[in-house]
């Protein structure tokens, strides 16, 4: 036996060491860390199928890391076109009705988008194994969406131009004075700014939103304006979904740091679902699955967002450890129904936009 | 010889017809259509007509953004057209040192997206922490530069709108011959005579074409009003459309209503140029020989020089070195002048990394395919179209540069998604192959081809094309062997406009490509949104280099050398 062959025997048995059932030769159940994440002809199907294309709006560079654990469990490849979620809504739609639909797996930033997949009859239900035990805010009652992934909004200072003893603690405290001219946000554009100023009126202040727009804060298009001005100093403080892209600069060496308001921190969820027209529906099934376990759930708190299985390790990114599950708030989908459109008028009014 | 029959003579024609309308015309449609509908074309809804879609324009914020979008599309053309007509005018007719490096002064500031302009200079002059503040600030300066203004949003469109009528104004006066300036002389005018009344009247086509595509360009810019604009709330006309393209829930219908009246806009424009230069003759290149005269600048040489060096600093070495420092240091936060150029916080790990990432590099191969493709079919196919339309007498021929032009009024977004609409549905399966984003591309770059190819053909006399149709030549042999070396300039030119162009377009992508099929520029694009600065300044410096060297390798075919 040459040192190649010595080798890939190696790497095998560490690998069927890891997983108990790759290689082993027969099929089996796929079983992770002792949890069923599927049975075994789903996963034989799955794997025939190869491949799962997924069009969604999560980050290109977090997303990867997520596949790529998937791919390693199952050993199934994902492709991934990402676009903003009026971009996924509007694409997945003419792909749909001209017949030529390619993805097997759509999200979008939009609960109310997501109801209309539902209802154009866009998407397929399935049911994860552990539907049961997931928050009915979280899912659709039938299992047409599951909000896989929920990054956070919060507050995060620049400590060159806050010191950290005089740095905000609480949501209310965004308001005092003191930090006139040093205030950046994002606009109520995606779902997470909406899940976010939806938190500040329901659950700080009814009259939030007027009292932030009376201290005139810098209003960004998206996260990047955003964090660029925070990390260079531009602003002292931002609120909105930025902690991955802050704790990256943080342990980069910029003077920036998150703070976790007292009142608790909205999360907005990211609904995804398996559409009906999939060429690979056994690999989308296989994901949702996989995304709900505590195993995939881990891999998505890693990399700094809250998963929906709740036994799963809490989110912690750079070092820094996310508050427990209980403290993350998140927007329902009748909630969204009811007030997204209504809130979206009434911010631009209010911030002059 | 046996003479070709109407129904020979007419197969080109028609062919370039059909083409174009299904290029571009069937796409605009689209777009026409969506206007007036209350739900867009392969939504899943069921729609019908309505008007309501314009109540877009009788917004409240409309007023403000429309005086704002006039302010800086007139004053960011009036410093484009200036800066790019003297450039062209010291590279194509005086003696002004390093000749060769002024034409390439003139056109590098294409190779920067808008994107990275735009952030580029957010970071060298928005606020007290903005490089050039910094250094202001630690020199003791009494003033800051502010770019979160409108005089900033007109400073960044007009320093790099100038390679179009750098192009465009340089292919003309290269094309001129010296005989009627020499007349001139003669006739006892002094050289400032000359160039005001014969020079100048006869680029005025290329002048007043560049123009108007600046003008739309900038119309239609987001990247200015977006990440200048926006901390601020200064808005325009263009990013209330883009607003109404990506706000949830957006509403193509709304946008496509706003597009139909920046398409009216640009119609009453080139109305207004066509009435400009009608009747006049801008035949310059006859059988007559075509010597040209270079212009003695003597001491003001050095003036000359120091002008091409001044813009060459600001609108390519200083945000050259913003993005050298993005991409070198691990982190944005600089205190001072001195921790700005501390050696302890650079680092090339991360831009050696990018030039092995498979991403990049899967990006960059299909870039290099479209912008190919787009570049050779593009050039040849929009080429027979000036020429039909400035050489043929082919009924509806003006049309087509109506058509030519309307792409501009339409946002990139927009237009993809008409070209969308006209493919999903055909037989014919491009949709999410890589040629749907040429076929994306074509019609939107189509007016900024068209109008450099257009001002090229309108200078060359028929004299000889007719001396050798008489000589027995075919029309085709005729544009081959006759035509074109005379115009090789101005299509070389806009062949390389149209790679650059592709190279960097992401609007004109985003609806249309799949995994396999991403280009470079929507890798940087996602990126940018994923607020890896970094990695968008080091992409962006290397294709700057990467375009840069094409350039220097193409110089010799971009100077014309009549």
């Amino acid at each position: 036996m040459n040192m190649f062959r010595m080798g890939a025997v190696a790497a095998l048995a560490m690998a069927v060491a890891a997983f108990g059932s790759i290689g082993s030769g027969k099929a089996e159940d796929l079983v992770i860390a002792g949890e069923k994440i599927a049975t075994e002809a789903m996963w034989e199907s799955a794997k025939k199928e190869g491949v799962l294309v997924h069009y969604g709006t999560y980050g290109m560079d977090l997303m990867k890391i997520i596949h790529a654990g998937f791919t390693k469990d199952t050993g199934i490849k994902v492709e991934y076109v990402r676009l903003s979620g009026a971009n996924v809504y509007q694409r997945v739609l003419s792909e749909n009705s001209a017949g030529k639909l390619a993805a097997d797996l759509v999200d979008l930033t939009d609960l109310v988008q997501i109801n209309d997949f539902v209802a154009k009859g866009i998407l397929a239900p399935h049911k994860v194994p552990g539907f049961d035990s997931i928050a009915a805010d979280l899912k659709d009652p039938q299992g047409y969406w599951y909000g896989l992934v929920r990054p956070i909004s919060l507050l995060a200072i620049n400590t060159a131009r806050i010191k950290e003893a005089d740095a905000p603690k609480s949501w209310k405290d965004l308001l005092d004075p003191k930090y006139d001219g040093l205030v950046g946000t994002n606009n109520i554009d995606g779902g997470s700014a909406l899940s976010m100023f939806s938190f500040l009126r329901q659950k700080v202040d009814e009259d939030y939103w007027k009292k932030l727009a009376a201290r005139k804060p810098k209003i960004y298009d998206g996260i990047a304006p955003l964090t660029t001005d925070l990390t260079r100093g531009e602003i002292g403080v931002a609120t909105g979904p930025i902690s991955e892209v802050v704790l990256s600069q943080m342990a980069a060496g910029a003077p920036v740091k998150v703070i976790f308001p007292s009142e608790g921190i909205p999360s907005f969820q990211i609904p995804a679902g398996i559409t009906k027209t999939a060429t690979h529906p056994n690999a989308a099934a296989l994901y949702l699955n996989w995304a709900t376990s505590k195993r995939g759930g881990d891999l998505i708190a890693s990399v700094g967002a809250y998963p929906l299985n709740a036994s799963s390790n809490r989110p912690v990114k750079s070092g820094v450890e996310y508050p427990p599950y209980s403290e993350v708030w998140t927007l329902s989908a009748d909630a969204w129904k009811t007030n997204a459109d209504n809130y979206r008028k009434t911010w631009l009014t209010t911030f002059g936009r | 010889m046996r003479r070709a029959t109407v129904a020979e003579r007419s197969a080109v024609p028609v062919l370039v017809l059909v083409t174009l309308f299904v290029l571009v015309v069937v796409p605009i449609l689209m777009v026409v259509y969506t206007a007036f509908r209350d739900a867009v074309p392969f939504s899943g809804s069921e729609s019908n007509f309505t008007l309501s879609n314009f109540g877009a324009l009788f917004e409240e914020k409309t007023v403000s953004a429309a005086i704002n979008t006039v302010i800086v599309t007139i004053g960011g053309t009036l410093m484009a057209t200036a800066i790019g007509c003297i450039l062209a005018w010291l590279a194509a007719r005086t003696d002004i040192p390093f000749k060769p490096l002024v034409h390439v002064v003139g056109i590098l500031p294409l190779f920067i997206s808008m994107l990275a302009a735009t952030v580029t200079w957010a970071l060298l002059g928005a606020g007290n922490s903005a490089y050039l503040n910094i250094i202001l600030a630690d020199l003791g300066a009494p003033f800051r530069i502010e770019m979160r203004s409108l005089a900033g949003f007109i400073f960044v469109e007009g320093l790099y709108h100038v390679p179009y009528p750098f192009l465009l104004v340089y292919a003309a006066l290269s094309l001129i011959t010296s005989d009627i300036e020499e007349a001139a002389a003669v006739h006892g005018a002094n050289q400032f005579q000359t160039t005001m009344k014969i020079i100048f009247p006869v680029v005025l086509p290329a002048i007043l074409g560049s123009m108007i595509l600046n003008a739309v360009m900038m119309v239609e810019n987001i990247a200015v009003p977006q990440i200048l604009g926006g901390p601020v709330g200064l808005e325009t006309l263009s990013i209330r459309v883009y607003y109404l393209m990506n706000r949830i829930p957006s509403s193509p219908t709304q946008a496509s209503a706003v597009a139909l009246l920046l398409a009216a806009i640009v119609f009453a424009l080139i109305y207004a140029q066509n009435f400009v230069l009608k009747g006049r003759d801008y035949r310059t290149i006859s059988g007559k020989g075509a010597q040209q005269k270079v212009m003695s600048l003597g001491n003001w040489r050095y003036v000359a020089a120091g002008f091409v060096v001044l813009y060459f600093t600001v609108a390519i070495v200083l945000p050259m070195l913003a993005l050298l420092l993005g991409a070198l240091r691990a982190n944005a936060y600089i205190a001072n002048t001195a921790a700005m150029f501390d050696v302890a916080q650079l680092s090339s790990d991360r831009l050696l990394s990018i030039t092995s990432d498979s991403e990049v590099i899967n990006g960059l191969k299909n870039s290099l395919v479209v912008a190919f493709v787009t570049c050779v079919f593009g050039t040849g196919f929009f080429f027979i179209l000036a020429y039909i339309v400035h050489r043929t007498r082919i009924p509806g021929r003006k049309v087509i540069e109506y058509i030519a032009m309307m792409p501009l009024a339409i946002p990139a977004t927009l237009l993809a998604m008409g070209v969308l609409w006209a493919w999903i549905g055909s037989p014919i399966p491009v949709y999410g192959t890589i040629y749907i984003i040429i076929l994306s591309f074509l019609p939107r770059f189509m007016p900024q081809a068209f109008r450099a190819l257009s001002s090229s053909v309108m200078q060359v006399h028929e004299d000889l094309e007719n001396a050798a149709l008489l000589c027995g030549a075919t029309r085709a042999q005729t544009v081959w062997k006759v035509f074109l070396p005379l115009v090789r300039g101005g299509v070389v030119s806009a062949a390389f406009l149209l790679f650059v162009l592709s190279l960097r377009e992401v609007g004109g992508a985003l609806f249309l490509y799949t995994t396999n099929t991403r280009v470079l520029s929507i890798v940087v694009f996602e990126s940018y949104e994923n607020g890896s600065w970094d990695f968008v300044a080091g992409v962006s410096l290397l294709y700057t280099v990467l375009l840069g060297g094409i350039t220097l390798l193409g110089l010799k075919w971009l100077r014309p050398s009549l």
